[in-house]
């Protein structure tokens, strides 16, 4: 089968762009918290559920948010077709270090279910899906290193073997001090980006 | 045509460390869970299915030095090695895959009491995945699945995948879960947990009974003429998001009718001997299941929940539920829901509540979990 990727998306404290071009600006001296908060506002999005998410799903719903605008696929009730496949190094553990720190002794021991929810790398998929009605195959994949030959995999198989129409592919990453998400919009057909193994790993380690 | 058939299994849970001495214990009605006090340092008592860690330690000694692992990693370690040992399988091999299935894995490493002497980076997944593949001596990366309490059943789906593009000759499916205070707390914080043993799909259920455990599957692809009797084979299986809502069930079953309407896209449903579901005996999740199950055209099947005998072990659910599947097809005796009296959901379910036998070779394990995952997955014996 003929894979291709229509499109693909860098979001990091440095950079914010879709097929290598520059998307909106960013201020490389902001905090993480700040710089995810500036490109929300950049990007001109009204989404107040925004401000409830950890900063790995902040960084997912933006990332998914710059890949998926001025497609077919924006604005439609029912993306049964869409498959969503992520993965990343460090799971959820920023928000499993943060959520440690309020159970950590008899005198502070106060367990927070509004932090305890996002200690999970799969609820960055779950944001993306409400945000844009995507109800197709979904999976959540970790690895040390961004992991092209297994991702390549997955997703041509999802292709071959489901009602999979479109995907949702790539890396979002955040640890204490930095972010970075690669995302992809991957489809059956041509275009400029072949979806095969190389590819991805050219255009992941050149982001 | 070529199928992906499952090869050996293991359990390791509070009722036993092997598969059988797991099925002789479920086929009596026990059920591992116990309360417990003062475990963990956490204030309130929570009833919890437990492994046997002293136990396990015991045995484990004998493979390899035990204070160079961790809880998780000793406990999937445990369980691979078992499920190996009744195969002549290479697990060397380059044509073996390991897929890991695991929501925390080594997460009590975060505890400064309970990190001493492993290194801070062992509290990545991908770092406990690495010792698990190396201790076998696995040259390839191991895929770790991380997507909540559908990550057992997704796991087995990915493998199902990656036997079939022919990249690999065996995958062995294996995870686990620990109990620990981060995990206990967190399910408490959400007031999930029931006081009281769970009561799945039951009037009076008030919330779930956590467990842990660990569970291997190990696939192969094989021509289905080749098969020899009494194989089980995974047949079809589909994920699906609720689109919904992070940590609440969706109110109309999406994702799950979805997951379920398109594994039995092409299957005739009277070969259905059986729905096992998640079943966690939260009012919600169960009452979700029920809508879903209903939706699909399924109320008359006979449905279970394993819940009650090993409470939700995580990670390890999917796995160790779908082995339970197995051998119940196998045995051709349904297994009745423990903690189930009345019917406490709004659709008219055909809750098992007697373990009885039955002639159909097909059933449906379906799993839902936080961020608004759902998966199903079809497995049948062949005669």
């Amino acid at each position: 089968m003929e894979l291709s990727i229509k499109k693909y998306g860098i979001l990091s404290p440095r950079e914010v762009s879709i097929n290598s071009q520059k998307l909106i600006d960013v201020d490389v001296q902001e905090s993480l918290e700040k710089s995810l908060a500036q490109t929300y506002r950049n990007l001109g999005l009204e989404y107040l559920k925004f401000f409830k998410m950890d900063n790995l799903s902040k960084l997912a719903t933006l990332a998914a948010e710059c890949l998926l605008k001025d497609t077919e696929l924006y604005a439609i009730t029912d993306n049964d077709n869409v498959a969503v496949v992520l993965s990343n190094a460090s799971s959820s553990l920023v928000a499993d270090a943060k959520y440690q720190q309020t159970i950590n002794g008899p005198g502070n021991y106060f367990p927070s279910p509004s932090l305890f929810v996002y200690t999970l790398p799969n609820i960055t998929i779950g944001e993306i899906c409400i945000k844009h009605k995507i109800y197709g195959e979904n999976i959540f994949l970790i690895s040390q290193f961004f992991n092209a030959n297994n991702l390549y995999l997955h997703v041509n198989e999802l292709f071959e073997k489901t009602n999979t129409r479109f995907c949702i592919t790539g890396w979002v990453e955040c640890n204490e001090t930095t972010y970075e998400a690669f995302l992809m919009l991957v489809a059956k057909g041509k275009s400029d980006n072949i979806f095969d193994i190389k590819t991805l790993e050219n255009l992941y380690k050149n982001k | 045509m070529k199928v992906v058939y499952k090869i050996a299994d293991n359990i390791i849970s509070s009722l036993g460390f092997t598969t059988a001495e797991n099925m002789a214990a479920i086929n009596m009605g026990q059920s591992g869970i116990v309360l417990h006090e003062n475990k963990f340092g956490i204030p309130e008592p929570f009833q919890a299915s437990a492994v046997d860690f002293g136990k396990l330690n015991a045995a484990f000694s004998s493979i390899a030095k035990s204070n160079q692992y961790t809880d998780f990693e000793r406990l999937i370690i445990s369980s691979v090695y078992e499920t190996v040992n009744h195969t002549d399988i290479d697990l060397s091999s380059s044509e073996t895959l390991f897929v890991i299935s695991t929501t925390k894995g080594n997460v009590s490493l975060l505890d400064p009491k309970l990190s001493q002497g492993f290194d801070a980076v062992r509290v990545n997944l991908w770092a406990a995945a690495n010792e698990i593949a190396t201790f076998f001596k696995n040259p390839n990366t191991p895929v770790i699945v991380s997507q909540a309490c559908i990550s057992g059943v997704s796991a087995l789906l990915a493998a199902k995948m990656y036997l079939e593009s022919g990249k690999y000759k065996q995958v062995v499916v294996t995870g686990g879960d620990v109990l620990s205070k981060f995990i206990v707390s967190g399910f408490q914080s959400f007031k999930a947990l029931s006081p009281n043993r769970c009561k799945p799909f039951d009037a009076l259920r008030d919330g779930l009974t956590l467990g842990e455990g660990a569970a291997t599957i190990i696939l192969g692809i094989a021509d289905e003429n080749s098969l020899s009797a009494n194989s089980i084979v995974i047949k079809a299986g589909a994920i699906s998001n609720d689109a919904n809502h992070i940590s609440g069930p969706s109110r109309t079953g999406e994702g799950l009718y979805r997951a379920i309407t398109h594994t039995l896209k092409d299957v005739d449903i009277q070969n259905l001997a059986f729905i096992n579901a998640h079943g966690t005996a939260t009012l919600y999740n169960d009452e979700m299941e029920a809508i879903a199950i209903s939706r699909a055209g399924l109320e008359h099947i006979p449905v279970n929940s394993l819940k009650g005998y090993i409470g939700h072990t995580l990670g390890a659910a999917g796995l160790i539920e779908t082995i339970i599947c197995s051998h119940s097809l196998l045995n051709t005796r349904q297994i009745k829901t423990l903690g189930f009296s009345n019917l406490g959901v709004s659709k008219n379910l055909n809750v098992i509540t007697k373990t009885s036998g039955f002639k159909a070779t097909e059933c449906l394990k379906t799993a839902s979990g936080f961020g608004g995952c759902n998966a199903a997955v079809l497995i049948k014996k062949y005669d």
